[in-house]
C-alpha cells in the first residue's frame, strides 16, 4: 500500500444562498485556490473526481456542468460520484493505490437553497414503502434522536451543550455561515420542527464547494510541505430497510472505529459529519471518544454544504493538524438518513 | 395501460425550485434583454465563448472579458426534425441547428426557417429574426428563429476549434 | 414560468417531476396487494423472523424471503415524531407522527403515521393499529395512517 498524503484543501465561505453562482462559479475559486496551495496546474493531476447531487439544484446533470471549472484540454482521466466528495476522495486513494495516479484533485459541491432540502433528500429512500409517505430528511433524524432521549442515552442539554460548542468553535473557521448562539431559553422553547428537533438542532441550509489535493509520498516530498498522512480511512453502510436497524446505535460507525484501530493511536479531535446536533453526543458516545473536542471548526452545525461537508470534515482536520500542535486527528463522513453510511478516516502529522 | 403493466404504479415524484442561471448567463440574458448578443473571451486561449458559461472548459478559468457580437452567422451543423416532441409547439418538419455566431467559437442550438428544407446545407450564411421588440424577456426566444442572408457560404473548416 | 423582477438576479420557479411506472416484482407486489384487500402481510425468514412491511431480502444476511405470513394489523410504536406544523409534502394537514411501528410478531419496523391523537397521548411503546384508506391504489398509501388503540 502506498502511503498518501493530502496536500491542499480549500473551502468557499458558506452562505444560505449563492444567488445567481451556479455550480461552475462556485467551484472554480475553491479548485484554484488548492492549485495556489500546491504550484500544480491541471497539468499535475492524475486523476480528478467529484462529488456532488443534481437532485439538490433540480439540474440535470449539474455535476457535468461543473467540469467547465476544470481544465480539460488536454483531456482528463475524470471521474464523479453522486455522494458526498468524501466517496470522490475514496475513489481517488484506490485510483492512486492502483498505481494509476501519483495525485488526485477532489471536489465537491452543493447548491441546496433552489429546493427544499429535506424533502429532496426524501428521494435517497425506499420508493415503495417509504417516499411516497413523505418523510423528510429532519423526521427521519429526529425518530432516531426521539429514540435515544427514551433510551436514556440523549438529553436536550447534551444537544444544546453540542450546538453551543459548535457555534463557539465556528468562530475558528472564517467559512462558517452561523455564529450566532441561541441563549438555553431561546434553545429550550423552541418550537420542534419534527420533535424533539427544532430548527437550532438542525444545520443550516448552504451553498458552497470545496477542493482537496491528494498525492504520493514522492508528491508530497517534492512540494517540502508538513506532511498530513491518510493513515487509515474505511466505510460501510447498513441496510436501506430502515425498519430493521437498530437506530438506537450504530453497526456502521462502531465497526469503522475498530477497523482505523482508533485506540491504537492517542487522538487529539475529532471532526464529525453530524447534520443534526443529536449525532455529536451520539458518535462521542459510540466511538468512546471521552472529552475529546468535536468539530473545533464549528462543523456542519456552522454551515453544511451537502455533498461537500464530509469532505470538509477531511479538509478541516488536515488544516487543524497543520496549524497546531495536534499529531492525530478523526474525521468522519456519512450519508443517507440517521447515519445509515459512515467513513471514519485517520489523518496523521508526520515529522521527519 | 398494458395488460403486463398492471401492477406498476406511478410515482408521484414531484419537487419545486428556484432555479438561478448563474452569474456569467443573467449578465447574458440580460443583455439579450436589450437586443444583444454579449460573448465571454477566454484570458489564456482567446476562445470566444455565446451563449457565456463562465469559464473557458478547455482551461478552467473564468472568462470575464465580454464582447457584443452580431447576431448573423453561419450554419455549423444541422438535423431536420420530422417527430413531434411532446410539448413542442412547432410542428414538424423543421430545422434544428447548431448556428456559429461570427466571431465565436462554439455553436448553439436554435431554429432556421424562412427556408426551403431541400436548400439547408452547412456553411449556410444566417441572420437573427428576432421578435417584436416589446416582447423582449431576458430569453433568447427573443429570436424567433434564423433565416438565410443568400450570402456565400463560409467554408466548413472555419468551424475547427483554434489552438 | 415565472422570472423576478430582480434584473440581476434572475430565477425561475419551475416543478421537476419523475413519473416513473415502477413495477414492485412479486414480494413487494404481494404486500400492495394484499394492503388493498385489508390484509396485512409479511415475509419469513428461515429463522422464523417476520418482516413488515415485506422484505424481499433478509436485511442482515441477504437471504431471499419469499414465504409469507398474515400478521395482525396492530402494533407498538418503537419511535415517533410529532409535526405540529406539517410542511410542503406531508400527506397529513393536521398535526400527526411520522412513527416507526413493530406490528406484533414481527421483527421489523414500519415507517408510517400516526394520526387522530394529541402529542402528549403518544409514546414509545404505544400500541397503535391500522386505519384503512378506503380508496385502494396498492401502493404504502393503502394504509391511511395509524391510530391510538384505546386501552
Amino acid at each position: 500500500m502506498k502511503d498518501i498524503y493530502i496536500l491542499a484543501y480549500a473551502q468557499n465561505p458558506i452562505v444560505a444562498d449563492a444567488k445567481a453562482a451556479n455550480e461552475v462559479e462556485l467551484i472554480m475559486p475553491v479548485v484554484h485556490q488548492v492549485f495556489k496551495q500546491t504550484g500544480f496546474t491541471q497539468n499535475d493531476i492524475g486523476f480528478t473526481c467529484s462529488g456532488s447531487c443534481d437532485y439538490l439544484q433540480g439540474a440535470a446533470f449539474a455535476f457535468v456542468e461543473g467540469l467547465s471549472a476544470i481544465q480539460t484540454n488536454p483531456p482528463i482521466k475524470e471521474s464523479h460520484v453522486e455522494m458526498d466528495a468524501a466517496w470522490a476522495l475514496y475513489e481517488s486513494i484506490l485510483k492512486i493505490q492502483m498505481g494509476d495516479a501519483e495525485t488526485a484533485l477532489i471536489y465537491g459541491f452543493g447548491k441546496s437553497s433552489p429546493g427544499d432540502l429535506p424533502f429532496v433528500s426524501t428521494l435517497q429512500t425506499d420508493p415503495y414503502y417509504m417516499s411516497p409517505l413523505w418523510p423528510d430528511k429532519t423526521s427521519l433524524a429526529a425518530l432516531q434522536a426521539q429514540l435515544l432521549m427514551n433510551n436514556g442515552l440523549l438529553t436536550k442539554k447534551d444537544m444544546y451543550e453540542a450546538l453551543t460548542q459548535s457555534i463557539s468553535n465556528a468562530k475558528n473557521n472564517p467559512n462558517a455561515l452561523v455564529t450566532a448562539m441561541p441563549s438555553e431559553d431561546d434553545y429550550l422553547s423552541a418550537d420542534y420542527l419534527s420533535s424533539p428537533l427544532s430548527t437550532y438542532d438542525c444545520a443550516p441550509i448552504s451553498d458552497g464547494a470545496s477542493a482537496m489535493i491528494i498525492g504520493t509520498e514522492e508528491a508530497a516530498a517534492k512540494l517540502g510541505l508538513q506532511k498530513i498522512k491518510i493513515s487509515s480511512v474505511h466505510h460501510s453502510i447498513e441496510t436501506s430497510n430502515f425498519g430493521a436497524r437498530d437506530l438506537s446505535t450504530s453497526e456502521s460507525i462502531i465497526g469503522l472505529g475498530k477497523k482505523i484501530n482508533l485506540k491504537s493511536f492517542n487522538l487529539d479531535f475529532a471532526e464529525l459529519h453530524t447534520q443534526f446536533s443529536y449525532e455529536i453526543p451520539f458518535i462521542r458516545g459510540l466511538l468512546d471518544l471521552g472529552n475529546i473536542d468535536i468539530n473545533l471548526s464549528g462543523g456542519p452545525l456552522a454551515g453544511n454544504v451537502m455533498m461537500a461537508a464530509g469532505l470538509d470534515s477531511i479538509g478541516k482536520s488536515f488544516e487543524l493538524l497543520k496549524n497546531s500542535d495536534f499529531h492525530n486527528g478523526l474525521a468522519h463522513a456519512s450519508s443517507g438518513p440517521c447515519l445509515q453510511q459512515n467513513m471514519l478516516v485517520h489523518l496523521e502529522k508526520i515529522n521527519d | 395501460m398494458s395488460e403486463e403493466k398492471k401492477d406498476f404504479f406511478v410515482s408521484d415524484i414531484s419537487l419545486s425550485y428556484q432555479y438561478t442561471a448563474g452569474n456569467a448567463t443573467t449578465r447574458f440574458l440580460n443583455k439579450v434583454a436589450e437586443g444583444k448578443l454579449v460573448a465571454q473571451k477566454c484570458p489564456k486561449c482567446s476562445a470566444v465563448y455565446v451563449p457565456p458559461r463562465g469559464s473557458c472548459p478547455r482551461c478552467g478559468v473564468a472568462t470575464e472579458e465580454e464582447l457584443e457580437l452580431p447576431d448573423t452567422g453561419a450554419v455549423e451543423s444541422f438535423t431536420i426534425v420530422h417527430i413531434p416532441i411532446p410539448g413542442n409547439p412547432i410542428v414538424p418538419p423543421y430545422v434544428s441547428a447548431m448556428i456559429r455566431l461570427d466571431g465565436a467559437d462554439i455553436s448553439f442550438l436554435h431554429l432556421i426557417q424562412e427556408i426551403d428544407l431541400a436548400d439547408i446545407r452547412i456553411g449556410m450564411r444566417v441572420q437573427a429574426v428576432w421578435k417584436d421588440k416589446s416582447d423582449w424577456g431576458t430569453t433568447l426566444e427573443n429570436i424567433k428563429w434564423f433565416k438565410p442572408t443568400g450570402e456565400d457560404d463560409v467554408d466548413p473548416s472555419v468551424f475547427k476549434f483554434k489552438e | 414560468m415565472t422570472k423576478s423582477v430582480d434584473k440581476e438576479l434572475l430565477r425561475a420557479s419551475f416543478k421537476l417531476e419523475y413519473p416513473y411506472e415502477r413495477s414492485p416484482g412479486p414480494v413487494i407486489g404481494k404486500f400492495f396487494e394484499e394492503l388493498s384487500n385489508e390484509v396485512l402481510v409479511g415475509t419469513k425468514n428461515s429463522k422464523g423472523e417476520i418482516f413488515v412491511p415485506a422484505a424481499e431480502f433478509d436485511p442482515k444476511d441477504s437471504d431471499h424471503l419469499s414465504e409469507f405470513v398474515e400478521v395482525k394489523k396492530e402494533g407498538v410504536v418503537q419511535s415517533y415524531t410529532w409535526i405540529e406544523k406539517p410542511r410542503a409534502h406531508h400527506l397529513i394537514k393536521e398535526s400527526f407522527a411520522f412513527a416507526l411501528i413493530s406490528m406484533d410478531g414481527t421483527n421489523s419496523a414500519m415507517l408510517h403515521m400516526i394520526a387522530n391523537c394529541k402529542e402528549d397521548e403518544l409514546e414509545i411503546g404505544k400500541r397503535v393499529k391500522v386505519v384503512w384508506n378506503e380508496e385502494k391504489t396498492k401502493t404504502i398509501r393503502d394504509i391511511k395512517y395509524f391510530e391510538i388503540i384505546d386501552e
